[in-house]
């Protein structure tokens, strides 16, 4: 799948972590296959809801975009330049345009900075501003995510977890970012809380025209922020599709269960809701599922799912699957 | 595009707190750590009674009663506060058994332990830090010889080595001149640097591997800081609490190690004293007249450690913003 008009084009990206024995002489026995050709695109001003359970490689999906990991294989376009291939200065530039939000608001703060230094690092870094400059800037920015701007020489850890939260939205938008990869900025947080820092980054986006890649597990949270929607299982995406399309017609069996487990806040819907529970554990990322990575615990699986690697297809426009059951 | 940095939407202005802004211009992270220091007692307790011994030596040849090596043999084991000759002051500490006056020789010879542990201190910090730092936070092959280098240093047993490296760069004639008159002092300095950073580059690198897999490490990363930004203003600050632990351990067996040194006559030469040469020339005194000789630059070796574990102490919890104090 290719578009031209796409901000950013992630091709078939693959991240392998190495296992590594002995102590002396050390030699790879093996590796985690945490990203396995995943392939999809954002648009400028959308947001793609990447979701999926725990360790089925999200997180590293989006560290790797970044080139926080070094991809194995593959190639992220941003802007129309390969970052794959990008290194040093040259890459570093580059970081100026894409930023990321942590899910963690305690560990994404160095506890040693006040609040205005770590907003300021990135100007600092990138030489943009000298010390007045950025320190005005940090109080623009306070302001603009919703927090007291006497609170820039404070300690992270004299604030709340939402407070830190925009903390690090703060930092992320410092240097006017067109791509923000938010890697589950809200589980973090107090379900109030949540929606606070959600309305926070759609309200954002609107102002500077922000491109998302919302990184999550609450399905119902990404069904509220997201344009498009993809869902991620043990390193592979599996759907992608347009967020009413994906929830209402979800396609992929994997999809469908994992939608059938979202509660419905109405009494009634709620006893009539069939869920299909998944039998079995999510396989070992280090042995993957030959074939269809999901076909150990897919009720539809055949034969061909066992010896093919489904191909991620457009079933339908703009919407697709990775299933060989699908028609 | 600053212009459109103001809050349009009500969710963002309902959230600001309606704390009514407090000075803007506040003080500096120095000054609050100075405040936090300010208010631990034993901490004050130790910079004063180190200012007050630093000041002790650097006044020395003012504030001494009787030049560090004046011998009067006649006077040799002096009892404390034994009267001088006509008119001289009188030796308040008494004399050794030369019959030089023990309370000018202290003072004296805190110049040359003070700069010696300070200096070694200081030096051995900054090499331990920044090797531990490097071989941490970049990992693979620069992580195995650094610290396979160090486990080397350490197999080493460091006080033969003291005595042959020091006899043999004093009898270096280039670098005796090179150094001018304090050569037995900066070699013992550097003797003692080289073999004394493996400690703190273990603790260094082993706070730093903790802390490289946290996530405001990646974030700096992520925004483009460079690896020197991310060891020196990220890695290394909030390393600085085993640091700082290390040099004020360090700081004493400094001390000790330039009196060991001494003791085997390879340290800072006689007649200059150190505290160090003192305690040993107090070994061969008669036993009614140990009190005096080993005592008093032994008070002033504990005296000095004691000062700077205090001062470690309160500065650790003083630079941690964490902490409330």
């Amino acid at each position: 799948m290719s578009d031209n008009g796409a901000l950013l084009q992630v091709d078939n990206l693959v991240k392998y972590f190495p296992i590594m024995r002995g102590a002396v002489i050390r030699r790879q026995v093996g590796a985690v296959h945490a990203v396995d050709g995943v392939s999809f695109n954002i648009h400028e001003g959308e947001t793609v809801g990447l979701v999926g359970e725990s360790g089925c490689g999200k997180s590293t999906t989006g560290r790797t975009i970044l080139q926080l990991y070094r991809a194995t294989s593959g190639s992220v376009m941003f802007e129309g330049h390969n970052l794959v291939t990008m290194k040093g200065e040259e890459l570093r530039k580059m970081r100026r345009k894409m930023q990321m939000i942590f899910q963690d608001p305690y560990a994404s703060l160095n506890p040693r900075m006040t609040v205005g230094d770590i907003i300021s690092e990135p100007l600092l870094v990138h030489g943009l501003a000298n010390r007045k400059q950025a320190e005005e800037r940090v109080q623009e920015l306070l302001r603009l995510v919703g927090l007291n701007p006497a609170y820039a020489n404070r300690y992270p850890h004299e604030f709340s977890g939402g407070q830190r939260q925009r903390v690090g939205v703060a930092r992320a938008l410092s240097l006017q970012p067109s791509l923000i990869i938010c890697d589950e900025p809200i589980s973090a947080l107090d379900v109030s809380i949540q929606a606070q820092v959600v309305n926070l980054l759609e309200d954002l986006q609107k102002q500077f025209n922000l491109t998302y890649l919302f990184i999550a597990h609450d399905l119902s949270m990404v069904r509220h922020i997201s344009t498009r929607v993809a869902v991620m299982y043990l390193g592979v995406i599996v759907e992608f599709a347009d967020r009413d399309e994906l929830y209402e017609n979800p396609l992929h069996p994997y999809t469908q269960a994992l939608l059938s487990a979202v509660p419905i806040p109405d009494p009634l819907a709620e006893e009539k809701r069939q869920r299909r529970v998944l039998q079995g554990e999510i396989p070992s990322p280090v042995n993957p599922p030959s074939g269809c990575r999901f076909r150990t615990r897919c009720p539809l699986a055949a034969e061909v799912c066992a010896q093919v690697r489904p191909d991620f297809r457009e079933v339908k426009p703009s919407h697709f699957v990775a299933c060989h059951m699908v028609a | 595009m600053s212009s459109a940095l103001t809050p349009q939407s009500p969710s963002q202005v309902q959230a600001v707190a309606p704390v009514a802004v407090r000075k803007l211009k506040s003080e500096s992270q120095w000054s609050l750590a100075w405040r936090r220091l300010r208010r631990h007692k034993l901490a004050m307790f130790g910079l004063f009674t180190l200012i007050l011994i630093v000041f002790m030596s650097i006044s020395a040849d003012w504030l001494a009663p009787y030049p560090y090596d004046e011998i009067d043999l006649g006077k040799a084991y002096a009892p404390l506060m034994s009267p001088g000759g006509d008119g001289l002051p009188a030796h308040i500490l008494g004399t050794d058994k030369l019959g030089r006056d023990i309370l000018s020789r202290l003072m004296y010879a805190g110049r040359i332990s003070l700069t010696v542990a300070l200096a070694t201190t200081i030096l051995t910090m900054l090499v331990g830090t920044i090797m531990g730092a490097v071989a941490g936070s970049f990992g693979g092959w620069v992580d195995n010889i650094l610290m396979r280098f160090a486990d080397l240093m350490l197999t080493l047993p460091d006080l033969p080595i003291l005595l042959i490296l020091s006899s043999s760069l004093r009898q270096n004639q280039a670098l005796t001149e090179f150094l001018g008159s304090n050569a037995s002092v900066i070699i013992i300095i550097i003797i003692l640097v080289v073999f004394g950073w493996m400690g703190v580059s273990r603790l260094v690198r082993g706070s730093v591997l903790t802390l490289r897999s946290q996530e405001f490490i990646q974030a700096t990363q992520a925004l483009g800081g460079s690896r020197a930004r991310v060891i020196f203003s990220h890695l290394v600050p909030n390393s600085i609490a085993p640091i700082i632990v290390a040099a004020t351990l360090g700081f004493g067996a400094v001390i000790i190690s330039e009196s060991a040194l001494s003791f085997l006559g390879f340290g800072v030469m006689p007649p200059v004293p150190t505290w160090g040469n003192m305690l040993n020339e107090a070994r061969n005194s008669p036993l009614e007249y140990l009190f005096t000789q080993a005592l008093s630059p032994g008070f002033m070796i504990f005296l000095t450690v004691l000062s700077i574990n205090f001062l470690g102490d309160g500065l650790r919890d003083a630079l941690d913003p964490r902490l409330k104090l």
